[in-house]
């Protein structure tokens, strides 16, 4: 029983693994006229896709399986976007030429991202989770423009000129470690007595209550680690762009967040993988429509919640993301 | 105290642009409890109406404030309900979470449909003179004066908004939009046509929110791009929260503190000016969930 | 000392009194009914009584403790399970996580090991998993343990509903319209599994139901109220021949 759990869980690291190795092997290996298949390009949108993965499976934790209606989720990346950026690059002036001193202070950073944007979080549900109907989109959403003006005004921050000089600690293997291990965890808590009842809580808050469950902390707690999740996203993204500005971080921005999320299905991990991938891949497919992006995106959200509303893979899973169920014996009755 | 009124009155002027866009987010969420993200999509539109209608207006009409923002009420209102049957009546009876995406999509849709070269273009343009702006003096010591522009603003949103009141209150399809926000199944046991009424709603606040672009075009003369919706769009809808989403009365409140105090704080800095919003709309929503004038409904057990 | 002692509640909506001097108490293994017609009041007791709302006057006290002001989970945790009028299941969730989710207070891990599945994760969810499929089988629902619930037969969600009272492992268990919906062949078993079910899990049982011959056939006490007050009380033979319970229903002179 124990050895197949291991087992399964050895699939997934191996597996992925291989995809790293597969990724690196493209990028290095001379096969199209004397050049790498990916380039450099393609590397930063994989890379990308990686960030907006864990962006997006931290808002379907609060949105898909609690239920609740976080329209935000921008502002909490750019508390730890901007926390991590300060950190190694404004007060202790780190670069990626000395690796072993980089590294860590980077990983200390964008945890220390995480945990702002987990304080940020808790300022944000703790009194807004307790209502009821709309009130967490519209306080997330005004939180989100808030967190964006309090950059723009703070001149520390670099106002309304953006942060630049970051160094670019993240890297094709960073952001691969990052997002195994943090859908692991959120995959993890998803599947556990918490777990189920934060899908009891979307299904009827009323009766998760009267089952015994704080469904107040149950949300909060839910909603404070999305936000820690998406701020250490944050931090991983700044030290992409290596320039970070408030307008990357606005509302607009979450809402792709949402259209990721939605189109690929908010009721499943799975489909919060599967949204961003398509959607952060999907300009190189439609090359030469560059322009239509923004038309076609939208266009894609609105036939698919009038098609398909529960998005592309509904409450279905990849058998990767699920954990093994144990054998029950048999009894007749 | 010059300069304390001179804001005070720039706020109001402000204001009475977002009470018309207000109107438009409070009756459609109080008849089919849909944020309609849209909305501020629809008011950039209306903006754009009269930069294209407006010179054509002129040579027919002679003068062209007048028949140009009816034109655009027209044909924003006519967007707006196409807009229903198209992308929310198919959603009706599905969760309403799936109707805010929608929305979501819609407004997206609208901005970078309109940014596209051949419809308006994603470029800065210049808006017509629909009136020969000119300063008015007040008299007194205080060195005070008011545009003929702000006194439009003001007079063409008390106007629109007084009909509105009596459209409301006093017409038949007003009375059933009211019966219908207040309990839909039983205003449909009653015999109102809820579909006749919700396209209502969608016709008239979007045509609200048309003559609110062209009263923003007129103040500021310019429009910078088909995304100018955004902003003016979601401080209008936060007044809508803050006077009690629902409410009409309530949007029109919330409209005016929104207006006054983003013309104080952006006296200070214009940065602040922007964020003020939210941080009202959060300390309200903390004190009075339900916003200034709205009524709290208690779920049913 | 009574297991459950309400005296004078009285609850106020604005200006409308929903309940006014309710009193009650139950022993211990009572099995006692709360009729009377609609719009009486009934449900607003119940709802009361969990904590869904809190009383304008009057004491509820449960197992010795004052229970009033306490939020829903915390009466759920000392004691009281409900069921609903409208069935509310986790209609997404699978029979079985519908069970779990109810022993969710009970389970001994935290937060961290959810995250990191430890060793007292895994030991946590055996225990919950064999503790849920006894359950069901005792309500002939382990066949379902895996489909999504709302997929189930209404009896069938009905049962789970009390399954999953049940796994919050209550003294008390309050049940609003067990019967609604229910055929004659379907409201006779319902009869006689509420007394199994007191006997089995040791339970006193508070419920509300309109239909008579399964208030009168399984409760032992039964209370009537009308427009928020308490008209009148007693065993069912009592009941069923009092005129006023006959004007509450049916209007005077009938």
């Amino acid at each position: 029983m124990t050895f197949l759990r291991t087992h399964r869980t050895m699939a997934t690291v191996i597996a992925s693994v291989l995809a790293y190795v597969v990724i690196k092997l493209l990028s290095i290996l001379p096969l199209v006229n004397g050049e790498p298949l990916l380039n450099a390009y393609y590397i930063q949108l994989i890379i990308l896709v990686g960030i907006n993965i864990v962006m997006t499976v931290s808002l379907g934790m609060v949105n898909g399986f609690t239920g609740q209606f976080s329209i935000g989720h921008a502002g909490f990346m750019a508390v730890g976007a901007y926390t991590s950026a300060m950190i190694t690059t404004v007060w202790l002036h780190t670069s990626t030429a000395n690796p072993w001193v980089g590294y860590p202070v980077f990983i200390v950073a964008i945890l220390a991202g995480g945990l702002l944007a987990a304080a940020a979080g808790y300022l944000v549900g703790a009194p807004s989770l307790r209502l009821k109907g709309d009130y967490l989109a519209i306080v997330t959403l005004s939180a989100n423009e808030l967190i964006r003006t309090v950059i723009r005004v703070t001149d520390a921050l670099g106002g309304p000129r953006g942060l630049g000089g970051i160094p670019k600690f993240t890297t094709l293997e960073v952001v691969f470690v990052f997002a195994i291990v943090s859908v692991v965890l959120m995959r993890n808590y998803l599947f556990s007595s918490h777990g189920r009842s934060m899908k009891a809580i979307r299904d009827s808050e009323i009766a998760a209550e009267s089952t015994g469950i704080n469904t107040t902390r149950q949300k909060v707690f839910v909603f404070v680690f999305s936000a820690f999740f998406a701020g250490v996203s944050g931090g991983v993204f700044a030290h992409l762009l290596q320039f970070i500005h408030p307008d990357n971080f606005s509302f607009v921005k979450s809402l792709e967040y949402l259209i990721y999320l939605y189109v690929g299905g908010s009721t499943s991990i799975s489909g919060a993988i599967v949204g961003p991938a398509i959607f952060t891949l999907l300009p190189e497919l439609l090359r030469g429509l560059e322009s239509w992006r923004m038309v076609i995106y939208p266009l894609i959200l609105i036939l698919t919640m009038i098609f398909r509303t529960e998005g592309i893979m509904g409450l279905k899973e990849f058998s990767f993301i699920l954990i093994p169920q144990r054998q029950r014996k048999e009894v007749s009755v | 105290m010059g300069q304390f009124l001179q804001q005070l009155i720039n706020g109001i002027q402000i204001g009475s642009i977002y009470a018309l866009i207000a109107l438009g987010y409070t009756m459609v969420y109080g008849i089919v409890r849909l944020i309609n993200f849209a909305h501020a999509d629809i008011f950039m539109f209306g903006a754009y109406m009269g930069f294209f209608l407006a010179p054509v207006m002129a040579k027919v009409f002679g003068g062209a404030f007048i028949p140009t923002i009816i034109a655009a009420m027209l044909i924003t209102g006519l967007l707006g309900f196409v807009m229903e049957k198209l992308a929310y009546r198919p959603l009706r009876y599905k969760s309403r979470l799936s109707a805010l995406i929608t929305a979501l999509g819609v407004s997206i849709f609208l901005e970078n449909f309109c940014a596209m070269p051949f419809v308006f273009g994603p470029t800065f343009r210049a808006f017509p003179d629909l009136i020969v702006a000119k300063n008015i003096p007040i008299p007194g010591n205080l060195g005070l004066s008011v545009s003929n522009v702000l006194l439009l603003d003001i007079g063409v949103s008390v106007i629109l908004m007084v009909l509105l009141f009596w459209f409301v209150n006093k017409t038949l399809i007003g009375k059933q939009m009211r019966a219908v926000a207040f309990d839909k199944p039983t205003a449909s046991l009653m015999g109102i046509n809820i579909d006749v009424v919700i396209s209502t709603a969608f016709i008239v606040g979007p045509a609200l929110a048309g003559a609110g672009g062209i009263l923003y075009g007129t103040t500021y003369g310019m429009l910078a791009s088909p995304f100018l919706g955004i902003w003016p769009g979601l401080k209008a809808f936060i007044a809508a929260v803050l006077g009690g989403i629902g409410n009409i009365p309530g949007a029109v409140l919330g409209a005016y503190i929104m207006g006054i105090s983003e013309a104080f704080a952006t006296s200070v800095n214009s940065n602040l000016g922007y964020g003020i919003a939210f941080a009202i709309l959060i300390g309200i929503l903390l004190i009075r969930p339900s916003g200034l004038l709205g009524k709290f409904m208690p779920e049913k057990v | 000392m009574a297991l459950l002692d309400v005296q004078h509640l009285t609850q106020f909506f604005g200006g409308l009194r929903a309940v006014s001097d309710f009193n009650i108490q139950l022993e211990h293994g009572e099995i006692v009914g709360l009729i009377g017609p609609n719009g009486a009041g009934k449900t607003t007791v119940f709802n009361v009584m969990t904590g869904v709302y809190t009383p304008t006057k009057g004491t509820i006290v449960f197992d010795g403790q004052n229970i009033v002001g306490r939020k829903t989970y915390q009466i759920t945790q000392a004691g009281i399970a409900r069921t609903f009028q409208t069935i509310r299941l986790f209609s997404k969730s699978s029979v079985i996580d519908n069970i779990k989710i109810a022993y969710h207070f009970r389970m001994s891990y935290g937060n961290i090991d959810a995250f990191l599945h430890t060793r007292k994760y895994w030991e946590g969810e055996q225990l919950v998993d064999d503790y849920a499929i006894d359950l069901l089988r005792l309500f002939h629902l382990e066949g379902h343990a895996e489909d999504v619930s709302g997929s189930l037969p209404y009896g069938a969600q009905r049962r789970l509903e009390i399954a999953r009272a049940l796994a919050t492992k209550p003294k008390l268990l309050i049940l609003d319209e067990p019967a609604a919906g229910m055929n004659p062949a379907e409201a006779d078993e319902l009869m006689e599994m509420i007394h199994w079910l007191r006997e089995k899990f040791d339970l006193t049982i508070l419920l509300i139901e309109h239909q008579m011959r399964v208030v009168m056939g399984v409760c032992e006490r039964i209370k009537v109220m009308d427009f928020g007050e308490t008209i009148c009380e007693g065993v069912p033979e009592y009941i069923r021949n009092d005129p006023r319970v006959c004007e509450a229903y049916l209007g005077k002179g009938a």
